[in-house]
């Protein structure tokens, strides 16, 4: 199989459109250097770390046609648990983050499925809840955390372009694609989003896994705030970072749709890295502030329309009428 | 569509008939847990010193009105089917500018114009996409608000416009018979949109379209009409959210509706309409509106600080959307 | 004759030995300009003087800015660092978020200057020079300011709300330090109520319609701080929609603002508003930029280069109206 068949196919367009973006700011920095160069890397993995296991928890729950918009609340409330029982005992704040962000995944799974209610809905309140939770815990206020060595560990430089963060992210986009490849797992996620009954006719244990999945993501959620607060030494109820629309953003470049049903975890990963090195070479080439923004919505509507289930049958019927019309 | 083989015809009809033996049970419950809720809120209103006071009925009033009137807009395009929209905030902060510009160009007719076309028109794009490409509404909304902030950063140097002194007329910022006139305007567009679902074509459409797209389609409804057309009066009454912050203030900058996008959600959401669409009422969506907002103020006038706000609302959502009847949308 | 030829050599050696910023000049200096909250007027027009002015002495300025994004302007200091800027000058989004990464500058010796947002309290040896107001001396002003209007109204005391800005960090929790302290001289006048606007206009015109409403059976309030002046003009307007009257006399309300944006001197010629505090965009833009050229002419800085601040009323206004207004 060549690359360009690989690159052309439905799992190969996500790496494409990485390849697409990477060129063009290699081409718009006009060989000055300060686009391909270890900084950018670093730069777009840092991001990258940022971002991206919320862009796979999220966009797991897009594949089985779902929407977890709690990942907003989450990331900040995890940071904010953190950083408020970690201090002394670092190791202890990230495990309560995660085991309640896993525990409110699990429990926004069980709500959605018994009660047959829409995710978004759901998820919606679970997001007002965990954004109050953390307004509470704090009282309002960004909290410093005050073990800096931590902090600085976790950003510093290993191998010139990674760190602990980046390299956490990487290893669970490997593990995640892994799991796809080699068991039943990952064909039952699709089977699910394509066709939840047809799944539950061929017997795939539907609850459990999408139960399983809001837990993941909820955990991802917490892991990237909880890192991403230890690493800025600060957590606020307001949250440290924009995420949704990176992360919404990333999972749709990574090829999962909303419609269900497509979409692999290494295409995710190029998705997440997309935006990555949009953001940071832009800022390389020394592109205006406001560039970025509407390069990526730019990109995002592109990638949205071409989505668009009734493209096709749209440009056919144009092409007809113009035919129609011409010929008249 | 092809047809499901019989078993699975069978189950599915199994399924379908648990579902609504729940709901019909859970439509129940949801009616008890809406008169209770009233009830209790009307009790601890009242009990409230200073709630039924002048000053603190008036600012609610005003500053319901904003996120309201996003609201309405908001529940135009969950009945379409479409979810909601993560750019209605950002219309707001940037109709406002355009408005002030306009007026200070052209006079306060022509500016409200502008502004209300401006609105409408950048919405209604995202409607085009979303109704005639089927694009996802989700992603359009997100690349539509980050086009909108990184071009108004382009443009906007200053950050915020300030309207010419006097070009505004006096008549406008005031009240009407002691009730302001945000509020009116907060009304009247809950009074249109309401008109629109109940007593037009392109409201039973509307509810079609959010229904089920493909059988609205069988049945010969132009959806990608609907649709952009939800798109474009959400636009309009978004619009006018932002025209009455910018008379209000004499000024407008993209810090006017931030957030909205949460608030206005979470007023179509308790207020009762589906988020999976095909049902639901601007009437409803006022009385979210209210709700939310008559709790908000009660936390603060018993001294509850800010941050059990956030909490009490996300409780409130989560309550309400447990009690819907209707189940999850596709 | 020897003595003078090893003098010489000496001192040619010695030429090698001299750090690189002993390269005594600004002109061709790259500078990193990090800012926060690209569309506020306040901050654009300090962008604007900075780099007008740090260009005029031959300096490169390359803004990158985010919108409250503290991971992101974090990141942009990484950024920054590899590239070999020669000064970061950063308007810092979360005071507390910006430590490690300052460490991190700090470590890869690239100077920092902050600018504008007060940086957290210990950090001192994290950047070269703070140029900004002391926001703790304007909250400061401000209720000294407040103490007056009430004295000259003929009250000896009165009860205070504040509606101010996000408490969570940085600005506000420093004016409120500031106005409580002034306040304290004068037993009889209380604070009742602090609110927690985020800096927003409409949700202060709510809280402020919420708090006359518990005040009315109590007499009412006699003074509001709306932290910042659009929040102050926010407060005339619910206190209009509600029929208060405005001013200093017993009985009418006074409402002070401390940070002189367009709305407040309007409201303060128009005798609605009593007094603001000067914090002025272009001071600190032109500050900062002639402060990174001193350095770069090898001059010492100072660690606060505090810019005073006044408190305008009426009586004052006309001179700080141009300044005001942007």
């Amino acid at each position: 199989m060549t690359l360009r068949h690989h690159l052309s196919g439905p799992h190969g367009r996500p790496f494409a459109v990485l390849l697409a973006c990477t060129i063009l700011l290699a081409v718009v920095d006009g060989g000055q250097g300060r686009f391909l160069s270890a900084a950018t890397a670093y730069s777009s993995l840092q991001t990258f770390a940022t971002i991206s296991l919320v862009t796979l928890g999220l966009g797991l729950t897009m594949m089985i046609r779902e929407f977890d918009l709690s990942v907003v609340g989450m990331y900040g409330m995890a940071g904010c648990i953190a950083v408020l029982t970690g201090t002394q005992h670092p190791w202890f704040g990230l495990w309560l983050a995660l085991g309640i962000g896993a525990a409110a995944g699990v429990i926004q799974g069980i709500i959605i499925l018994r009660l047959h209610l829409s995710s978004v809905g759901v998820t919606l309140g679970g997001l007002l809840i965990f954004v109050g939770i953390a307004f509470v815990l704090t009282e309002s206020r960004a909290l410093p955390y005050d073990n800096l060595s931590v902090a600085l560990a976790l950003n510093e430089r290993i191998a010139g372009v990674f760190s602990i963060r980046s390299i956490v992210a990487l290893v669970f986009f490997v593990g995640a694609a892994a799991i796809f490849a080699w068991t039943r797992l990952g064909s039952e996620i699709i089977a699910i989003g394509g066709d939840r009954r047809a799944a539950i006719t061929a017997g795939v244990k539907v609850d459990p896994l999408v139960i399983g999945i809001f837990a993941f993501s909820g955990l991802c959620a917490a892991l990237s705030g909880v890192l991403l607060s230890y690493s800025l030494a600060s957590a606020s109820p307001a949250g440290l970072s924009d995420v949704i629309a990176p992360a919404a953003a990333g999972a749709i470049l990574g090829g999962v749709s909303l419609g269900g049903g497509s979409g692999r975890p290494l295409g995710i990963a190029a998705g997440a890295l997309t935006l990555a090195v949009l953001r940071s070479g832009l800022n390389a080439v020394g592109a205006p502030p406001f560039v970025n923004d509407i390069t990526m919505a730019t990109v995002l509507l592109t990638v949205a329309v071409l989505d668009g289930p009734y493209l096709a049958r749209r440009l056919i019927l144009v092409r007809q009428r113009f035919h129609a019309a011409t010929n008249a | 569509m092809t047809e499901r083989s019989s078993g699975g015809q069978n189950y599915a009809v199994a399924v379908a008939a648990d579902v609504l033996r729940a709901r019909s049970h859970r439509s129940r419950l949801l009616s008890w847990a809406q008169a209770i809720g009233v009830v209790a809120l009307l009790a601890v209103t009242l009990g409230t010193p200073g709630f039924l006071a002048g000053p603190s009925v008036l600012s609610l009033l005003t500053t319901v009105s904003f996120i309201g009137c996003v609201a309405i807009g908001m529940t135009l395009i969950t009945i379409s089917g479409n979810i909601m929209s993560f750019a209605l905030g950002a219309t707001v902060g940037v109709t406002a500018m355009v408005f002030i510009l306009a007026c200070n160009w052209l006079g306060f007719g022509p500016g409200l114009l502008v502004g209300l076309l401006f609105g409408s028109l950048i919405t209604g794009l995202q409607g085009l996409l979303i109704g005639w490409v089927r694009a996802n509404p989700i992603i359009v909304s997100i690349a539509a608000l980050a086009l909108i902030y990184g071009v108004t950063q382009a443009f906007a140097e200053k950050g915020t416009v300030y309207a010419e002194p006097g070009i505004v007329p006096a008549m406008v910022k005031g009240k009407v018979a002691t009730v302001p006139i945000e509020f009116i305007v907060f009304l009247l567009s809950t009074l249109i949109a309401q008109f629109i679902l109940s007593a037009t074509r392109f409201g039973r459409n509307l509810f079609m379209v959010g229904s089920s797209f493909r059988a609205a389609e069988a049945v010969g409804v132009s959806t990608w009409r609907t649709v952009t057309g939800a798109y474009v009066w959400a636009g309009g009454f978004t619009a006018l959210a932002g025209i009455m912050l910018a008379i209000r203030y004499d000024s407008a900058n993209m810090d006017y509706g931030v957030a909205y996008d949460y608030d206005a959600i979470a007023a179509v959401l308790v207020g009762g309409t589906a988020i999976g669409g095909g049902e639901g009422s601007a009437l409803r969506t006022f009385a979210g509106a209210m709700v939310i907002a008559a709790v908000q103020v009660m936390l603060l006038l018993n001294g509850l600080r800010q941050e059990w706000q956030y909490l009490a609302a996300g409780l409130i959502v989560l309550a309400v959307i447990m009690l819907q009847t209707r189940g999850s949308g596709r | 004759m020897v003595r003078a030829v090893v003098g010489l050599i000496a001192t040619l050696g010695l030429l090698f030995f001299i750090p690189a910023n002993a390269n005594a000049d600004p002109k061709g200096k790259k500078i990193a300009f990090l800012v926060t909250s690209p569309t506020h007027p306040f901050i654009a027009t300090l962008s604007k003087t900075f780099i007008a002015k740090a260009n005029s002495y031959g300096m490169e300025v390359n803004t990158v800015s985010q919108h409250f994004d503290a991971a992101l302007q974090a990141q942009q200091v990484d950024d920054a660092i590899a590239r070999k800027f020669d000064m970061l000058a950063i308007i810092a989004g979360s005071e507390q978020a910006i430590v490690p990464a300052l460490i991190r500058a700090k470590q890869a010796g690239v100077p920092v200057v902050l600018v504008n947002s007060p940086p957290r309290d210990g950090s001192e040896d994290l950047y070269l020079s703070f140029v900004g107001e002391d926001h703790v001396e304007l909250g400061r002003i401000t209720g000294v300011s407040v103490l007056n209007a009430l004295k000259e109204g003929g009250r000896d005391g009165g009860k205070i709300a504040a509606i101010t800005g996000s408490l969570q960090e940085g600005v506000g929790p420093r004016r409120l330090t500031g106005f409580r302290e002034a306040i304290k001289v004068n037993p009889k006048a209380q604070i009742v109520a602090v609110e927690d606007a985020k800096w927003q206009t409409d949700l202060s015109e709510r809280i402020a319609g919420q708090l006359f409403a518990r005040y009315a059976a109590e007499g009412g309030l006699d003074v509001i701080y709306g932290m910042a002046d659009n929040q102050a003009a926010a407060i005339v307007q619910s206190a209009k929609a509600a029929g208060i009257p405005l001013g200093i006399e017993k009985g009418k309300l006074i409402v002070v603002g401390s940070n002189c944006l367009k709305q407040g001197i309007t409201g303060i010629k128009a005798g609605e508003q009593y007094s603001t505090g000067t914090q002025i965009p272009t001071r600190t833009g032109l500050k900062a930029a002639e402060m990174i050229a001193d350095y770069f002419d090898g001059k010492m800085l100072p660690k606060n280069e505090i810019l005073p601040v006044e408190t305008i009323t009426k009586a004052n206004v006309a001179q700080w109206e141009e300044a005001c207004s942007y």
